[in-house]
């Protein structure tokens, strides 16, 4: 007959429950590792969807990366591109099917990354999120509105030098006229 | 020898404009199916320095289209219009009709006509 | 006391106390590096820090002796009167952690959860997370993202603060404490360990 007594099985038994919480700590750490990714997403640019999207939305702006907005805004702006922002950029219908559904796939996520704080609105103007807001507030007008190459805040690349390829890190910014961004 | 090289240039040149002229010639054949009788490369410029209640082709464009033109909204670039300085333009059927349907609904508010469209392409395809 | 007194090999931090800092301090350093930039990392060690937590108090209240809170925890006055022998060059020795040190690991306990549950707070905003769907939804996001902040660069100090502690600790007490908390042990000398004022 086994004669373990009490007291070593409460000694196993807190052994093992402490060392179960140090276990799952490691495997949330290493979890979160292996699912590391960049804030920003270019969506796979390498497709024929993805470069019909280059030609036919990237004629008079940059192809604004597919992670910047939420699925939402995509299927809004693809089924209103007769009021496009002041503009028309009406497409054949197979041309807006493709690109859609390309847009609405690599859609960013609410709540992750540019898109947070955003709480389920489906913003059209990457330029208003409240993400972008923070990050750009600290650039001042006359670099942006009052810079005849830039323009706008939505004209990415005239600063971003690796806009399309959803590269918007700090040290690929080089503003027309006045350098690299210095923070 | 060098009679042999510009004869090649010659053939060459011709064999380019014959193919561009064979897409607007495609063009302008559709736009007589649908009853244009002829077209006129006065009315197709007049066209294009219109003003239409402020907007007009000549904003991105510029007045003349061997010029390269800016997007007036977003500054892009964009590559001249005329053939001869850009021989890739109106090369494309589908383009020429994609970028009617755009341009002109936002110019004119409204599709163009094909007489519009032909009076155009017979004053640019000479630019 | 003569010079041949005997060592005494005492076991002073288990392994699992051992692992349980060094992987806190780990993850700290790159949940505080990843923010912004690699943010499904600073979540999950964020959620790993908060399991870290979880195994200390639960440590704290079953653990081996040098790791309950009962050992180290002592009132404020305690931890005034070690300060002030530190000063006068005749140190208080203690084998676990000594006052300063005890309010240390509770301080630095109680930042890096606000941190964490602030840090959940804000994710809850975004209806992701644990405490998604709670009440804590409600509170002002700008004021939640500022306490983030403010706690993290809070817990930042404090680490700064210990690291410190350890190394004056260490010189005036003529041990490795960094070493300790690596093999668990510490090697006292037979009269350190005689006149010690708490074993």
């Amino acid at each position: 007959m086994l004669k373990v007594s009490v007291k070593k099985i409460a000694g196993y038994l807190r052994w093992g429950v402490a060392g179960s919480f140090i276990v799952a700590a490691w495997g949330l750490g290493l979890t979160g590792v292996s699912n590391a990714s960049g804030t920003y997403s270019a969506g796979q640019t390498a497709t024929a969807e993805a470069a019909a999207y280059r030609e036919e939305c990237g004629a008079c702006h940059v192809a604004y990366p597919s992670g910047l907005l939420p699925a939402a805004s995509w299927t809004t702006i693809m089924t209103t591109l007769d009021e496009h922002f002041g503009e028309n950029a009406e497409m054949t219908a197979e041309s807006a099917a493709m690109i859609s559904a390309y847009l609405t796939d690599n859609a960013g996520k609410a709540g992750r990354g540019v898109l947070k704080r955003i709480k389920g609105d489906a913003h059209l103007r990457i330029t208003e999120l409240p993400y972008f807001v923070r990050k750009h507030d600290e650039v001042p007008g006359r670099m942006v509105s009052g810079n005849k190459e830039v323009g706008s805040f939505s004209n990415c690349n005239a600063c971003h030098q690796r806009a399309e390829r959803g590269d918007f890190d700090e040290d690929s910014v080089r503003i027309p006229g006045y350098g690299r961004w210095d923070d | 020898m060098s009679d042999h090289r510009w004869l090649l240039v010659g053939l060459l040149s011709s064999l380019a404009l014959s193919v561009q002229a064979g897409v607007i010639d495609q063009k302008l054949d559709q736009y007589r199916t649908q009853g244009v009788a002829s077209f006129s490369t006065e009315a197709g410029q007049a066209l294009w320095i219109s003003d239409n209640k402020g907007r007009s082709c000549t904003q991105c464009h510029t007045e003349n289209p061997a010029s390269a033109g800016k997007h007036a909204k977003t500054g892009k670039a964009i590559r001249p219009m005329a053939p001869s300085v850009n021989p890739k333009r109106f090369t494309d059927s589908d383009k020429i009709d994609k970028w009617f349907l755009r341009n002109c609904k936002w110019t004119l508010k409204r599709e163009c006509t094909a007489q519009e469209k032909g009076d155009f392409l017979v004053w640019i395809r000479e630019q | 006391m003569s010079t041949h007194d005997s060592q005494q090999v005492i076991k002073v931090w288990d392994p699992l106390v051992r692992v349980f800092h060094w992987s806190l301090a780990l993850f700290f350093t790159i949940a505080y590096l990843t923010e912004d930039d690699f943010e499904t990392v600073h979540f999950y060690m964020g959620y790993a820090i908060s399991a870290l937590i979880l195994f200390r108090l639960l440590w704290g209240i079953v653990g081996p002796e040098y790791a309950r809170f009962t050992n180290f925890v002592t009132g404020k006055d305690r931890v005034v009167r070690y300060l002030k022998s530190l000063l006068t060059g005749k140190a208080e020795h203690y084998v676990g952690h000594n006052p300063a040190g005890g309010m240390m690991v509770v301080a630095l306990l109680l930042m890096l959860a606000l941190t964490c549950f602030f840090g959940m707070t804000l994710l809850a905003m975004d209806d992701a997370g644990p405490l998604a769907g709670s009440f804590v939804i409600y509170l002002n996001e700008d004021l939640v993202e500022g306490l983030h902040e403010l706690c993290a660069n809070g817990t930042l100090m404090l680490v700064f603060i210990h690291i410190a502690g350890v190394i004056v600790s260490s010189v005036l007490h003529r041990e490795n404490l960094i070493r300790a908390m690596i093999t668990g042990v510490k090697k006292l000398n037979a009269g350190k360990v005689k006149g010690d004022t708490h074993v």
